[in-house]
C-alpha cells in the first residue's frame, strides 16, 4: 500500500507513520520524500527519525551497524545530510533512539540545524521569486483587450503558465515558515530539557 | 585546565568502563545494563553519539578493521588515564562523605 504524504515536521511525520503501523502495518521504504510504502504485518512495528550531519563512509558504516546491532532496520537515509534518517524495528520496550537528556538534547540540536537551514533557504528562494501580479502574470499581448471565446481561449491556453508563473512564489514563503514553525518546536522541546539539567 | 568531557556523564562513563575490554556496540549496552543493576539500559543513537564523542576525544578506538561488518572498540591508553583521574575525584568523594560534615 502506498501513501503519498510530505512532511515539513519530522515529529508529525513520525506520529503519522506509527499511527498506521498501530493498524497492522509496517513501513517498508520511503521515496522521494513523499511516497510512503507499507505492507501488512502480524508483527508490531514502531518507528523513529534521526537527523545526522555529513558523514564520512567508515561513520556511516559505524551508525548503521551500531543500530542495526540493535534490531534497527534502516529504511531511509544516507551519509551526505540531506534527508532524515528513518528507523525501524519489531517492538520489544526498548524502543527509542536515544535513552539520555544530553543525547536528546544533541539530537534537538543536530535537527534544529537541518530545518533552520532549510527554512532559510526557502526564505531565500521567496524573495528571488518575488510575486509576480497583475499585468506580468498572463503575457499574451492584449489579453485583456480581447472577448468572448477569443478571450477564453487565450486566457486558458495561458493559465497554466500563469499559475507555473504564480505557485513558487507562495509555495516558498511557504515552506519557509513551515520549517521555522518546526524550527522553533524543537528549540522549545529542547529549552525544556535543558531546564531539567 | 581539565581534560575535555570530564567529569564524565554516567552513560560515558559506564560505556567507558565497559570498554576496559574490546567490545562490539550491543555488548556494550549489555554490559552496561548489568555494571548498572538494570539501571541503565543504553539507545542505538545514544550509544552511537557518546562512542563517536569518545572517539573524537581518542578516550577509545575502532579496533576492528574499518571494511568488517562488526565494530569492536576499546579504551585507549589515554583513555584509561582518563578513567584513573575519575577514580581518584569519585575516592575524594567517597572520603568527604566518610568523613561526615567538616
Amino acid at each position: 500500500m502506498n501513501k503519498y504524504r510530505l512532511f515539513i515536521d519530522p515529529e508529525k511525520e513520525e506520529m503519522w507513520i506509527n499511527k498506521i503501523q498501530q493498524d497492522g502495518y509496517r513501513l517498508v521504504s520511503n521515496t522521494l520524500d513523499f511516497i510512503y510504502t507499507f505492507e501488512e504485518t502480524d508483527e508490531k512495528y514502531i518507528t523513529r527519525t534521526d537527523y545526522q550531519n555529513h558523514m564520512s563512509k567508515e561513520k556511516y558504516d559505524e551508525y548503521l551497524n551500531i543500530h542495526e546491532e540493535f534490531g534497527w532496520e534502516h529504511i531511509r537515509g544516507g551519509r551526505f545530510g540531506m534527508t532524515q534518517q528513518i528507523w525501524s524495528k519489531i517492538e520489544d520496550g526498548n524502543d527509542k533512539l536515544f535513552s539520555d537528556r544530553d543525547s536528546k538534547i544533541n539530537f534537538y540540536k543536530r535537527q534544529m540545524n537541518f530545518t533552520g537551514s532549510l527554512a532559510f533557504l526557502f526564505l531565500i528562494y521567496s524573495f528571488i521569486f518575488e510575486p509576480v501580479t497583475g499585468n506580468n502574470l498572463f503575457l499574451t499581448s492584449g489579453l485583456w483587450d480581447m472577448q468572448g471565446t477569443e478571450f477564453w481561449r487565450a486566457f486558458l491556453f495561458e493559465l497554466p503558465f500563469a499559475i507555473m508563473r504564480f505557485l513558487p512564489a507562495i509555495l516558498f514563503p511557504i515552506a519557509a515558515v513551515l520549517f521555522f514553525v518546526s524550527y522553533y518546536k524543537s528549540d522549545q522541546a529542547k529549552k525544556a530539557l535543558e531546564k531539567e539539567k | 585546565m581539565r581534560p575535555k568531557l570530564l567529569p564524565l556523564s554516567e552513560t560515558m562513563h559506564l560505556i567507558m568502563l565497559a570498554l576496559r575490554k574490546p567490545l562490539h556496540g550491543y555488548a556494550i549496552m549489555q554490559l552496561v545494563n548489568e555494571m548498572s543493576d538494570g539501571q541503565v539500559s543504553i539507545a542505538a543513537g545514544t550509544l552511537y553519539g557518546a562512542l563517536d564523542n569518545l572517539k573524537k576525544h581518542h578516550y577509545i578506538e575502532l579496533l576492528s578493521d574499518p571494511s568488517e561488518r562488526k565494530k569492536v572498540y576499546q579504551v585507549t591508553k589515554l583513555g584509561e588515564e582518563i578513567l584513573e583521574l575519575e577514580n581518584q575525584r569519585l575516592k575524594k568523594f567517597i572520603s568527604l562523605y566518610e568523613k561526615g560534615e567538616g
